[in-house]
């Protein structure tokens, strides 16, 4: 009973304490500064840069027609979703063109749509012929073709220039059916499936979450840690008769919950601004915050074991924190990295923690699919436990 | 004659090669102001961490409020009262809450206004120790130090640094403590603190004690060596004549 009744106490403890270091957490502004702000910049930059998502052409209209004819070419064109188009002047366009404001400028001349005319006169008297007779005569059926002029802008891309001029064929391809009254064979309906073309925010979002996860756990608690031993903060809490294990314990809670609170925060704005796309299981990601978040808070207290001033401590810290803010495929996939990268950047606890956080919450991987990830944070999460253990001093 | 409340017995430490502490002895008697004097590097603050059960002694015996520190280093903890040389406490947390913290820390229950009433700092309950003057800064390390109602409070050089007015303030204090029973024991390097405060002294010098007794004592035995000062002793001191000018009034 009475082991039952401390050990309650002990844990009532480890909370209040916590409860006040997380107090101090949110009014330290620049500690808010880098936590969150910095991730929601980051997100919001590279959001906003991707977002527009995909091929958008720019294309000028000059409809020197203005007839029916004209008219159904240009309504065609307006349905296009990748295509934003203006009506203007010949001259006008053709001046955009060149200052790269459109991309394509297109030339209905005067007198289009003659052909329209034409074939209606032949399909009518094809209508009186024989019906033996008519399937032949249709096979003859022949109409002047009508002229569009295309201008593009030389400066773009040719690949990117040539998928326009796809589009256009389709366009006219399509006006062409309406007009011969051909019907369509096929129908092109369109199936996403999560592969590798995700989106870049959803490829960015989850990195940069498990990278907030990082810097926060190292700066904070090295930050921390070494200045309140610097200026005798710790040795007062020595003094105290609490088990040193408590307020390391209740550092740790505090820092999980923050932690938590920030990779909230992040994920949720995605979700909202930036639509991110969360499938997976929401219990593994908390799994994995919590591991990747105990994994960099002991290599923060292994740190502030090493230094003895702020100033090296911080310099430490970075060293750790900076390689793997890049190397570990946060921003962009580590595809193009050299192979000896590559396979060394592998091994870095941010890639597991990154990579699996990645998986779940986006291509939805269970436990099993994200093993290998996990066994990795394992081994870095004892690795890590050592050396604090090993390397950390309160004096 | 009342209880020792703290009894040492050939207290030992050593650093590397350097003797910090060599064979020192000495009782603490329940409810005395006991001063701890020597110069710097004697050793006072080094054995005022091995009462406090901060660190390890190399040989010897220390019983503080009838534990045996070097045996039972988190017990004694609860029962004294630690006021550190540097009195720096956790940012962003307002004296209220961090002695809310503190009371948490040594498992107890505390109305913090009151023990902040007791260093005269109620006004600045709501204000962050960062804010606070030297003077201010050393009475609330004394607050900290009185959320358990300690039996021995420990203050390790508590006036330096601070003016006269603060000073004086902060002795007031000290004999406020003293009068409601508190056993004190102070290290101090100012010689007229420890007239004013102590009933019992101890000379440290090297690590080792030189000499035990009331300062009136300390003086007859001096002068009773044959000791003139060579000056005439004025009626007055220049901390007087301060005093006058300025005032007591605390500053802060």
């Amino acid at each position: 009973m009475m082991n039952l009744r401390k050990i309650k106490k002990e844990i009532l403890n480890t909370l209040t304490i916590a409860k006040y270091m997380i107090l101090m957490f949110f009014r330290e502004k620049t500690a808010i500064f880098f936590s969150l702000f910095i991730p929601v910049m980051l997100m919001s930059i590279f959001g906003v840069i991707n977002t527009g998502g995909g091929v958008k052409f720019n294309v000028a209209v000059v409809d020197e027609a203005n007839n029916q004819a004209s008219q159904q070419i240009v309504t065609a064109l307006q349905k296009v979703s990748v295509f934003t188009i203006t009506t203007k002047s010949k001259d006008d366009a053709l001046a955009d063109l060149k200052n790269s404001k459109q991309t394509y400028a297109l030339v209905i001349p005067e007198g289009f749509g003659a052909n329209f005319a034409e074939y209606g006169a032949k399909q009518a008297e094809l209508a009186k012929l024989p019906v033996s007779q008519q399937q032949a005569a249709v096979a003859a059926l022949t109409v002047t073709p009508q002229r569009i002029d295309i201008y593009y802008d030389q400066s773009q891309n040719s690949s990117t220039i040539s998928v326009g001029f796809t589009v256009f064929d389709k366009i006219f391809d399509g006006v062409t059916h309406q007009i011969a009254r051909v019907p369509n064979f096929f129908e092109v309906k369109q199936l996403s499936i999560s592969g590798n073309d995700l989106k870049y925010i959803d490829f960015l979002i989850p990195g940069l979450v498990a990278m907030s996860v990082m810097q926060l756990s190292i700066f904070a608690v090295t930050g921390q840690i070494v200045s309140w031993r610097e200026r005798g903060i710790l040795k007062r809490l020595l003094a105290t008769p609490i088990h040193p294990g408590v307020i390391i314990f209740s550092q740790i809670v505090s820092r999980v919950i923050i932690t938590f609170m920030q990779a909230s925060i992040l994920i949720l704005l995605g979700i909202l601004a930036f639509n991110l796309h969360v499938v997976g299981s929401l219990g593994l990601v908390v799994l994995l915050i919590v591991a990747g978040g105990l994994i960099f808070l002991s290599m923060g207290f292994a740190l502030s074991g090493i230094a003895s001033t702020q100033n090296t401590v911080a310099a430490l810290a970075n060293l750790f924190v900076f390689p793997q803010m890049f190397l570990s495929g946060i921003f962009f996939p580590r595809d193009a990295f050299p192979d000896w990268l590559l396979r060394a950047s592998d091994y870095f606890p941010l890639t597991y923690f990154s990579d699996a956080l990645r998986n779940v919450m986006v291509k939805g991987y269970t436990i099993t699919q994200i093993s290998g990830d996990l066994i990795g944070l394992a081994i870095w999460a004892v690795i890590m436990f050592v050396l604090a253990i090993k390397l950390f001093r309160w004096e | 004659m009342s209880e020792n409340i703290i009894t040492v017995k050939n207290l030992q430490k050593s650093f590397g090669n350097v003797k910090a502490v060599r064979g020192i002895s000495f009782e603490v008697k329940k409810g005395e102001v006991f001063g701890m004097l020597g110069p710097n590097g004697a050793g006072k603050t080094t054995t005022l961490e091995m009462l406090e059960g901060l660190r390890k002694s190399d040989s010897g015996d220390i019983v503080v409020a009838g534990v045996n520190v070097c045996r039972d280093q988190s017990k004694v903890k609860a029962l004294i009262g630690v006021q550190l040389q540097s009195s720096a406490f956790f940012d962003n947390l307002t004296l209220e809450e961090l002695i809310k913290f503190f009371s948490s820390l040594y498992g107890v229950r505390v109305d913090a206004m009151r023990v902040l009433e007791e260093v005269g700092l109620t006004e600045k309950a709501k204000t962050q120790v960062k804010k606070l003057s030297g003077g201010q800064k050393q009475r609330f390390s004394i607050a900290s130090a009185l959320v358990n109602r300690p039996e021995v409070l420990f203050l390790d050089e508590p006036t330096t640094g601070l003016d006269p007015q603060a000073r004086r303030h902060l002795w007031d204090l000290i004999r406020d403590i003293n009068g409601k029973g508190m056993t004190v024991v102070i290290t101090t390097h100012y010689m007229d603190e420890a007239e004013e405060l102590c009933d019992r002294v101890a000379v440290v010098d090297k690590g080792q004690i030189i000499d035990i007794d009331s300062p009136a004592n300390l003086i007859k035995k001096l002068l009773g060596r044959g000791f003139k000062k060579k000056k005439v002793v004025q009626e007055a001191t220049l901390e007087d004549v301060f005093l006058d000018l300025t005032g007591k009034t605390l500053r802060d």
